[in-house]
């Protein structure tokens, strides 16, 4: 294991997500309270990066920017070299949809929707077609090892197979970045081993740039990298090679 | 399916409890508006079906002031006029006051002439025609007292007093609907001759003339005419089509109308505050899954479409189902209102505006959740508890 400076950024073309002098700040009652401050740094292509820090150090509110759902207050946050803090709210909806698969920590599958029905959701987004959506949908979920499970509502299944299912629902329009808060935070060691094992597939075998956060040290042992994040601002990171 | 609506349909059975409650709510809401309606448009029933052609003479005063009985031959020479008939409300009780049935006394042939939509056999006609204390019933009053002809029966007079008896010479139907069928019809020479002898002073009066005109475009040159014709005399005359009759028959009672109708929209404004409240209860707790579709690509205008999809269509099963319910309950109520409703029919305006009521109550209900669920940012409903 190789411990970095925040200063040694891959350079060059390799470069999948650039953020530059990137600050955040949230507004609790009267008080404004910084989580990040001038924070600039780089995530290369296929790469699997675990941001790990205690409670309130920002690196949630670090995922959020680079997915999209959330905006600076200053800075630019490039992916694939688009600066996408100058996206409008429709445009960045769209974005999202093609470019980012999300796994949560509590899974977020709609409850009224079967597995299958859950994963094919993102794709209603595109032009496919009902045949296509179905076919591809089971495909997901054939990766993530739950052919069996299609016409399963979400209540019938355990923790794990849920998360099974939303990173199939992530992976679904073949996004370029998975973004993970916390995807074992919910799980037993043995659900958190597989689905930590099925996002490494991923990014190995399929070249998915993911970034997670977790407060676990396993979890992030899985990771190619690890970063950590002390009151808003990248201490070091950690280069991890799993090869 | 599309999703859209497999999300809508599926998420409207998710609770169904609060669902089946929000639906009886409302589908109670929507009958007692549709069945208020309905009693407010039966109380218009006879201006609605009142003949234009037709005319009443009544007293300037007051129509409830008698007229001469003597006018009648006069009000015939006016020019325009086909044929004239007179009508004295009796106001009699059968057995029990709470037994309120109208009862008028007529001269039996013009009358049933001037008003056709009065359906009378033709041997219950020859009968009424020959038989003086006889007297005809229609078919809603004949069916809930059992009347049938050759009975005797005996009402006690409060305009006119005394008891009178008549004999049931047989059942009148009414030519639409909307027909008053509640009614009783005695001969008016049974009455006068009757008060010669116990009250002279109400003798040779009646309440009211009926006037069939030639033409209908003669009607304010008549009505003007018969009431030239009694100018300066003691017993003035207001002629007026049946139909402004009606209106200011039905004018008198107009408070009670006007709040029957605040009641029905009263009605419906109390289950929009609680479709609101089931709405509002229903985004809060959904709002991370408004967020996570938001944050997989799904416009805010999807999220809200969800909400105003569940809205409206609880809303029109409840409103659908409480518009079937509608007829029947308001055929009950006829029923057990005796005769103070003679037909309770729901119009097809009454069913439009329901429908109308339901679909406005989904939309309304729907709208500040939507905002809401719209609204929201995205990490802020990834927050919120499920």
């Amino acid at each position: 294991m190789t411990v970095l400076r925040i200063s040694d950024r891959p350079a060059g073309e390799d470069v999948l997500i650039a953020l530059s002098d990137v600050s955040k700040s949230y507004r609790r009652g009267a008080q404004i309270v910084p989580v990040l401050s001038g924070l600039t740094f780089d995530i290369r292509r296929k790469e699997f990066l675990a941001l790990m820090g205690p409670s309130g150090s920002g690196k949630s509110t670090m995922l959020n920017l680079i997915a999209g759902i959330d905006s600076p207050d200053q800075g630019s946050i490039k992916v694939g070299g688009e600066d996408i803090t100058l996206l409008p709210e429709a445009e960045l909806a769209d974005w999202r949809a093609a470019n980012v698969g999300f796994i949560f920590q509590f899974y977020n599958l709609m409850p009224v929707l079967t597995a299958l029905e859950n994963v094919e959701l993102p794709l209603t987004l595109t032009s496919l077609g009902r045949r296509d959506r179905r076919d591809r949908a089971q495909l997901a979920l054939s990766l993530v090892g739950l052919s069996d499970r299609v016409k399963h509502l979400p209540s019938e299944l355990s923790g794990g197979q849920q998360q099974r299912v939303a990173i199939a629902r992530a992976i679904v329009t073949d996004p370029t970045v998975l973004v993970a808060d916390e995807p074992t935070g919910d799980l037993d060691r043995q659900s958190a081993k597989e689905v930590l094992e099925i996002m490494q597939r991923l990014n190995r075998d399929m070249g998915k740039t993911i970034v997670m956060v977790t407060h676990d040290h396993r979890a992030a042992a899985h990771a190619k990298r690890i970063m950590s994040l002390e009151k808003g601002d990248l201490s070091y990171l950690v280069e991890q090679r799993l090869e | 399916m599309n999703q859209w609506l497999t999300l809508v349909a599926r998420n409207v059975l998710r609770h169904r409890l609060r669902t089946s409650l929000t639906l009886v709510g409302l589908i109670v809401a929507i009958l007692a508006f549709g069945v208020l309606q309905t009693v407010v448009k039966t109380w218009y029933a006879g201006v609605d079906g009142a003949v234009p052609s037709r005319l009443l003479t009544r007293n300037a005063i007051s129509f409830a002031l008698p007229l001469p009985k003597s006018y009648q031959k006069r009000i015939s020479a006016v020019e325009g006029v086909r044929r004239v008939t007179h009508v004295n409300w009796f106001g009699g009780i059968y057995k029990d006051p709470k037994n309120f049935f109208p009862q008028f006394a007529i001269d039996a042939a013009s009358y049933l002439d001037v008003f056709p939509e009065i359906l009378v056999p033709d041997e219950v006609r020859r009968a009424f025609l020959h038989e003086r204390r006889g007297a005809i019933v229609g078919r809603k009053l004949a069916k809930r007292y059992g009347f049938k002809s050759g009975d005797v029966i005996q009402l006690r007079g409060t305009v006119f007093p005394g008891n009178w008896e008549f004999l049931i010479c047989g059942v009148f139907d009414g030519r639409d609907p909307k027909t008053d069928t509640s009614q009783l019809f005695f001969r008016w020479d049974y009455l006068n001759e009757t008060l010669r002898v116990r009250s002279k002073a109400q003798a040779d009066q009646v309440g009211v003339f009926a006037v069939d005109v030639v033409s209908l475009d003669s009607v304010a040159d008549v009505s003007q005419a018969i009431d030239e014709v009694f100018r300066n005399s003691l017993a003035e005359t207001l002629t007026e089509t049946e139909r402004s009759f009606q209106i200011g028959f039905v004018k008198q009672t107009e408070a009670i109308l006007i709040s029957i109708r605040v009641v029905s929209f009263v009605v419906i404004f109390i289950i929009l505050a609680v479709m609101a409240n089931t709405m509002a209860m229903t985004a809060r707790e959904r709002l991370r899954e408004y967020a996570t579709l938001k944050a997989i690509g799904f416009s805010p205008g999807y999220v809200a479409r969800l909400i105003l999809g569940e809205s409206v269509l609880i809303a029109s099963i409840g409103g659908a189902i409480g518009i079937g319910l509608t007829p029947p309950v308001a055929a009950r109520l006829a029923e057990l209102s005796a005769t103070l409703f003679p037909t309770l029919i729901v119009s097809l305006n009454t069913v439009m505006l329901q429908a109308l009521a339901a679909v406005v109550v989904g939309v309304l209900a729907a709208i500040l959740p939507m905002r809401r669920a719209a609204r929201v940012r995205i990490v802020d409903g990834l927050r919120a508890l499920g």
